[in-house]
């Protein structure tokens, strides 16, 4: 494989996986995201605005 | 004890009283509505403009968390202000009953104070203080919402502020007690500082609903300027008490802080800013706290932490993204520049074997940019091969190389050289091009006469006859302009001496002769009623069926026509004329002179015929018959005549015949000049032969072809399907000449010995070692050669030696310097498979006899690349990052390829012979001559290639 290939594939390989951990972050900092807004509104009640 | 106030309101019940009045419960008599009559105190005091001016005030206020006041009525001597009942209980209740609240819900019930404090604070012009906020002042309504009660003592603040009417303990800010903590000295201010007339005392005053709480005073005697920060203080203060349960203490310095397990501290911290003793250094609004309060989600650390979290992942995947497409990005556009660099090097290879020399260096220098950029892939191993092979820099052997290649206006009619070579004519419907061949300039576009029957000829460098537009031309191109204009005409012969031109117009029965010179009709040649040999179309249509030709000095003229007839006219004494064929079934007819004797072939369907006439004496000297046909040229050279694929000079009295061409297909067309004669067969190749007849190169790309010229040092092939004609040049390389030999001493291999004094020539049956100049110094027979299993060549130092290996392992080594046997030996029987192994310092290259050389890596031993797969590897050599391999084809053709260090090919190396070992590459042309040269890199070729 020479370098324009391993820079074609390489660079598809780092998007796509960079997309899956984009999703997989997405899912993981909602879910922490909507706990912590859940203990905040236990603290300190709903947001206002 | 029902009363009606004002025949409006009836009072039902008092549901609370205070310093500021009774509070009553009481109801619209029309309009049925619970509502609240406060009876003020200060009606026995006060004057009643005083009062309804203050209720105008509250009256206007309008706000969710605040009673709506509706109405000022007085009834005697009291004054009434009604406004809206609230339910519920105020906040002091429950904490007396120690209820606790959630500190979510005392955040609620923060922001809905800060609310009606905001609004509080806006009112114009100045503002209005509440003055008095503390839990009993905040009632609870059954939707778990606040109401700011007991607006008794809420002051309008002046463009200064105000002065303090009243306080509650703990709850009233250290302004209202007179105490001053802003800056570092605390100063209180007596009644000499009074800045309002305003009452220093006044009864705390309760809204229905509401208890008086009982810290409650209205004995502040120290008027102390007071601001939204004292009810920021009040405010912080009763949500201390509210999320503690503590009340807090009276000394604004005194204050037990809020412990860490009480409350968060992002609240705590807004209650200690709100308490501050200090006013500047609390909330200086109440937006200030409320923007506080409502960011307590956004200012949260967990918050910020997780924000940050979110924030950096996203950039870090971005970038990742991004870099990753800039990338691809990339990888794809060097994809796209490879690919297309790998295209041009086809065209390059296609434009080389179309004879297209210039576009082939164009194309390679295309597919090797200078500046690639960052797009640009590195230099591609197809485009240095069709460079290199486009310079042809180790193509060394002499030849017609690929020169230029001419476009043309139309397919061609006829195409030819001019004696020397230097100009080419070539005929198209209705134009001749002229162009000089060395630079392929166009010199002239000539109108032509529009038959495919047109002829053109040269009868000098510079002077053209050619069918030109109804009449016979004859064109300076030195001089860009038209000697002399003849009759209409289409076939033109001239005389070999150049003096002398004869015309025929179509199948006209009249043949005019010129005067070249001059341009001067002399004679004017009858052929009867006889004409030659025309198609009903002959613009499409050329058969060249027709002979029309003139002697050497233009003392005769042989013509053949339609009839199958052929005579050689006299042209000084009619009476002389030869009828050769009065009639017959011969439809073509080929033939010319030499001297004194015309030769001839006639060939019909089934038939050819081949004769020398000999003029002087009227009778014939040779012939041939045959079922194939013959193809003859005669001049002053000699007469040429070929058959299938044999070319032969003959000599027209003896009628002994000289090879000058063998070829492996039947010759179509042939072209002689002074050493060379050139050949085009029906397999479509085109080869060259020297005056020995030995095969000096053949290109089998780009034919068939119907014109083959040679003249001088240039050479022409053209074809009537392509708008186009090639030029070949001669080319020799005399600077790259390192030995010569004999070249008929036939061999195989040739090597340099290591001294570089001698030359090896040899075979399998024997060997000869001569002098650079090519003289013999050793013919050694090379004995039991049937017995030879191989020969290995080898150098070591100054010594060099060729080494003989038997098949029952005698090992007999002959000296490279004079042919002396250095030594025979007794080894092991060799092995039979012929299999062989080469190595450098990265590769081992396998060559089994039976099957494609292979390349591995030494030391993964992955496969880098199959190499040659229809020749058989007989040597590698390593020469700098490169390698060169040597191969013998299926043809027995020995050639050598330059390979990079991935094996791929970056030069053709034909008639490689051996390597030096300072690299230099040696090449045999097994025509007598060794040839040298360095390997070039790159940049050497592009520097040659971009030369003017």
């Amino acid at each position: 494989m020479d370098t324009s290939q391993l820079l074609l594939w390489g660079g598809a390989a780092v998007m796509a996986a960079s997309v899956l951990a984009g999703l997989a972050a997405a899912v993981i900092l909602r879910l922490t995201g909507k706990r912590l807004r859940r203990r905040l509104e236990e603290e300190f009640g709903k947001r206002r605005h | 004890m029902s009363q009606i106030i004002a025949s409006t309101y009836e009072i039902i019940k008092q549901i609370g009283s205070g310093g500021g009045g009774i509070v009553y419960l009481g109801r619209h008599l029309r309009l049925g509505k619970w509502v609240v009559l406060k009876a003020d105190r200060r009606t026995i005091s006060a004057k009643p403009e005083t009062l309804r001016r203050e209720v105008d005030a509250l009256k206007n206020l309008s706000h969710t968390y605040i009673p709506q006041v509706y109405d000022f009525v007085v009834e005697g001597e009291t004054v009434y202000t009604v406004m809206d009942y609230i339910e519920g209980e105020s906040l002091d209740k429950p904490l007396r009953r120690g209820e606790r609240f959630s500190q979510a819900q005392v955040i609620q019930w923060a922001i809905e104070l800060l609310e009606a404090l905001c609004y509080l604070h806006s009112r114009p012009p100045h503002g209005i203080l509440h003055s008095d906020i503390k839990p009993s002042n905040i009632m609870r309504t059954p939707q778990n919402d606040i109401c700011l009660i007991d607006f008794n003592i809420a002051l309008a603040l002046g463009e200064e502020g105000a002065v303090r009417v009243g306080f509650s303990r703990g709850y009233a800010s250290p302004e209202h007690y007179g105490v001053d903590y802003s800056g570092v000295n605390v100063t209180q201010r007596g009644e000499d500082d009074v800045l309002t007339s305003l009452p220093t005392e006044r009864p705390e005053t309760v809204l229905p609903g509401a208890s008086s709480q009982s810290g409650s005073t209205g004995s502040g005697r120290r008027t102390v300027l007071l601001d939204v920060r004292s009810d920021i203080y009040s405010l912080g203060a009763t949500l201390y008490h509210l999320f503690t349960g503590r009340r807090p203490a009276q000394d604004a310095k005194k204050v037990e802080p809020i412990g860490p397990d009480e409350l968060s501290p992002a609240v705590a911290a807004i209650i200690r800013k709100a308490m501050d003793p200090d006013p500047g250094r609390r909330w200086q609004t109440a937006q200030e706290m409320l923007q506080a309060f409502e960011r307590l989600h956004d200012n949260d650390p967990r918050m910020r932490r997780h924000k940050r979290r979110c924030a950096v992942t996203a950039a870090v995947l971005t970038v990742t993204f991004l870099a990753g497409g800039l990338a691809a990005f990339t990888g794809l556009k060097q994809q796209e520049r490879l690919q297309n660099a790998y295209t041009l090097a086809e065209y390059s290879a296609d434009a080389l074997s179309r004879g297209d020399v210039d576009g082939a260096v164009a194309y390679a220098l295309e597919a090797l940019p200078q500046d690639p950029g960052i797009f640009g892939p590195a230099p591609t191993p197809q485009a240095q091969r069709a460079l290199t092979n486009a310079l042809g820099v180790y193509d060394l052997s002499d030849g017609f190389k690929a020169h230029r290649l001419l476009a043309l206006p139309a397919e061609p009619i006829k195409a030819v050289l001019s004696p020397e070579g230097t100009r080419a004519a070539v005929l198209t419907t209705g134009q001749v091009s002229v162009f000089d061949t060395d630079s392929g300039e166009q010199l002239a576009a000539l109108p032509a006469e529009t038959s495919a029957l047109a002829d053109v000829v040269f009868a000098g460098e510079d002077t053209l006859l050619y069918a030109g537009e109804g009449a016979l031309c004859c064109y300076d191109l030195t001089a860009g302009k038209e000697l002399w204009a003849g009759k209409a005409a289409t076939a033109i012969t001239l005389s070999a001496d150049g003096s002398t031109a004869a015309a025929v117009y179509q199948d006209e029965n009249v043949a005019a002769v010129y005067d070249v010179a001059t341009g001067t009709a002399e004679r004017a040649v009858t052929f009867g009623d006889k004409g030659q040999a025309v198609l009903p179309n002959s613009v499409f249509a050329d058969p060249e069926d027709n002979l029309l030709a003139l002697d050497g000095t233009g003392q005769w003229l042989a013509a053949s026509f339609s009839d199958g007839s052929l005579t050689v006219f006299s042209l000084e004494d009619s009476e002389n004329d030869l009828v050769l064929f009065d009639t017959s079934d011969y439809t073509h007819f080929e033939g010319g002179f030499q001297g004194q004797y015309f030769a001839f072939s006639a060939t019909s369907d089934t038939e050819s015929v081949f004769a020398v006439i000999d003029l002087e004496s009227m009778t014939q000297t040779g012939g041939f018959a045959g079922a194939r046909p013959f193809h003859v040229q005669a001049d002053e050279s000699g007469i040429y005549v070929c058959t299938d694929n044999i070319l032969v000079r003959l000599h027209p009295v003896t009628g002994e015949q000289t090879e000058m061409a063998y070829t492996d297909a039947d010759i179509t067309a042939f072209a002689r000049s002074g050493d060379y004669t050139l050949t085009a067969t029906d397999d479509g190749c085109c080869t060259f032969f020297d005056s020995g007849a030995r095969r000096l190169q053949t290109r089998t790309e780009g034919g068939p072809w119907d014109f083959v010229q040679v003249a001088g040092n240039f050479a022409m092939t053209a074809s009537r399907d392509r708008q186009s004609v090639e030029l070949l040049r001669l080319e020799n390389h005399p600077e790259a000449q390192l030995a010569t030999y004999d070249p008929d001493y036939s061999h195989n291999e040739a090597r340099l010995s290591a001294e570089g004094a001698t030359v090896m020539l040899f075979r399998y049956d024997a060997f000869r070692v001569c002098g650079l100049d090519g003289s013999v110094v050793a013919d050694v027979e090379i004995p039991d050669a049937e017995q030879v299993y191989d020969q290995q060549f080898r150098r070591e130092g100054q010594e060099s030696w060729l080494e003989v290996i038997y098949n029952d392992g005698t090992v007999r080594c002959y000296s490279a310097a004079d042919g002396t046997l250095l030594s025979e030996e007794q080894g092991a029987e060799p092995d039979r498979t012929l299999y062989e192994e080469f190595f450098t310092d990265h590769l081992k290259i396998t060559s089994p006899l039976h099957g494609t050389p292979a390349a591995y890596d030494r030391e993964t031993g992955e496969l880098v690349r199959e190499l040659e797969s229809d020749a058989y590897l007989t040597y590698v050599t390593q020469v700098g990052d490169c390698v060169v391999t040597e191969y013998i084809s299926a043809q027995g053709q020995r050639y050598g390829l330059l390979l990079d260090g991935q094996c791929r090919t970056l030069a053709d190396l034909p008639e490689l012979c051996d390597i030096l070992a300072d690299g230099t590459l040696v090449f045999d042309d097994m025509r007598g001559n060794l040839r040298q040269s360095r390997i070039y890199s790159l940049q050497e070729l592009l520097a040659l290639a971009q030369q003017p």
